[in-house]
């Protein structure tokens, strides 16, 4: 492989984390276009962040994460702004926390997730509730249950993440040689 | 056995000085943002409609394989009640023969009780077909994006129907797209007539699939089954565009059953009955 084609290579692979970011925002998106579905918005993008907040925090650039949040805003009809903050305050807050819970076995990393995700959503319910001036228990209850959806689904963001880390760590490796 | 994860000590791209300034840009977007949105003042709602106007293409790529699918389920529903569908229109054609000869005897009535009257009819109300490209509908909003603006005759406030009936109103418009707030929306009100007592009052959403009557201007309650269609009241719909029907009553309010099954909508079509006029 000549220098040009590994360099593009290791560059392509490197906007993994956020192409999977954007991915997972749009695919609210198309859940959400389902039609009938009603369901509250799952927010496995709050698992992508916090898996590379923690890992490999360099690798989600902070326009990314603005232009997710603003994407998953329009998706999820939330008014403009809470995801958008919600999303660069998390990975602001994991970064600061990143070398003691990374130390941590994964159940521990997981309960980890919950509790963050546990406080973003009660952040997130604040904000809305006080944007839109609408019922704290109607904004609780949906934006609760989009918080669990995300907590149980976190295992498999995180073997994803956890795939394309490693792919990250033998690309750029190779690419250094 | 203890696993450990190896973390990465990659710096960030960039210098910590530009990233703070960033992050105080970003943070300081998102606070004015939810300050207009609280407020009111149009811009978070200019924002939106731009930024959903640069959306609008890729939902539509991104809708069509999900409308195939759903396009698919249906046809199959389809298939298996066939008999039964065709048995039930054979039933509704004769009915409505009956009531076609009925339609062409009051045509002709009214026609000459117009002109006697010398009655001037209003200018027919424009509108636009769109197609729907984005549910925003979950637990918190009831909105869908349409791939149709400003461009294309869109405006603020419009009402939105299909052949059944009642859909909502737009709520925020761009240039090749629009938002529509759905009459089950919490934020949608309408002002409505019941058909038979004549009982006038607001629909309001709940976010469920059955919004319910309220601020009735009269004590008496709406039949059962009773047909509710728009009132001319709010000056924005013309008066007369089913809506749904009266499905239940618990605790004093009225629930209704929208006609248009609102979670299969596919086109629409935006009218025009000057609301510029109104609004402006």
């Amino acid at each position: 492989m000549d220098a040009f084609s590994r360099r593009s290579s290791f560059g392509f692979s490197r906007m993994l984390p956020s192409l999977l970011l954007l991915g997972f925002v749009l695919m609210t998106g198309v859940v959400s276009v389902i039609p009938g579905s009603t369901m509250p918005p799952v927010l496995l993008a709050w698992a992508i962040i916090y898996y590379w907040a923690l890992f490999q925090p360099a690798q989600l650039p902070l326009f990314v994460l603005g232009l997710s949040g603003l994407l998953h805003d329009l998706l999820t009809g939330f008014p403009i702004g809470v995801s958008t903050f919600g999303f660069v305050l998390l990975h602001a807050g994991v970064m600061r926390l990143r070398k003691m819970i990374t130390a941590q076995h994964f159940t521990a990393i997981w309960a980890g997730f919950g509790v963050i995700a546990l406080l973003q959503g009660i952040l997130c319910v604040l904000i809305i509730t006080l944007v839109t001036q609408r019922h704290l228990s109607d904004v609780a209850l949906s934006l609760m249950y989009g918080v669990l959806l995300a907590w149980i689904a976190y295992p498999v963001v995180h073997i994803i993440s956890a795939f394309i880390g490693r792919y990250l760590y033998k690309s750029s490796s190779f690419s250094a040689r | 056995m203890r696993k450990r994860y190896a973390v990465s000590e990659n710096t960030l791209s960039f210098g910590p000085l530009i990233q703070r300034g960033l992050f105080a840009a970003i943070a300081a977007f998102c606070l004015m943002m939810l300050f207009s949105e609280r407020s009111q003042n149009g811009l978070a709602e200019s924002v939106r409609a731009t930024l959903v106007d640069g959306l609008v293409p890729v939902l539509d790529v991104l809708s069509t394989p999900v409308a195939a699918w759903d396009s698919a389920m249906q046809s199959v529903t389809d298939m298996m009640s066939v008999y039964e569908e065709n048995q039930q229109l054979k039933a509704e054609n004769q009915k409505l023969l009956q009531w076609y000869s009925t339609a062409i005897k009051l045509q002709s009535e009214n026609d000459s009780l117009k002109d006697l009257a010398h009655y001037h009819p209003k200018q027919a109300n424009s509108y636009v077909t769109a197609k729907v490209v984005g549910d925003v509908g979950n637990s918190l909003s009831q909105r869908v994006l349409i791939n149709a603006g400003t461009e294309q005759g869109v405006q603020k406030h419009q009402a939105v129907m299909n052949e059944s009936g009642l859909i909502g109103r737009v709520m925020s418009v761009g240039k090749n797209s629009a938002e529509i707030l759905l009459m089950t929306d919490i934020n949608s009100r309408l002002p409505v007539v019941s058909e038979s007592t004549g009982l006038r009052s607001i629909l309001a959403g709940n976010h469920s699939e059955l919004p319910h009557l309220s601020f009735s201007a009269s004590r008496k309650s709406p039949k059962l089954g009773e047909v509710v269609t728009t009132a001319s009241d709010g000056e924005l719909f013309a008066a007369g565009i089913p809506v749904g029907k009266i499905f239940s009553q618990e605790d004093g309010k009225s629930y209704i059953r929208p006609f248009v099954d609102l979670s299969r909508i596919r086109y629409v079509q935006v009218v025009d009955f000057n609301t510029a006029a109104v609004t402006r």
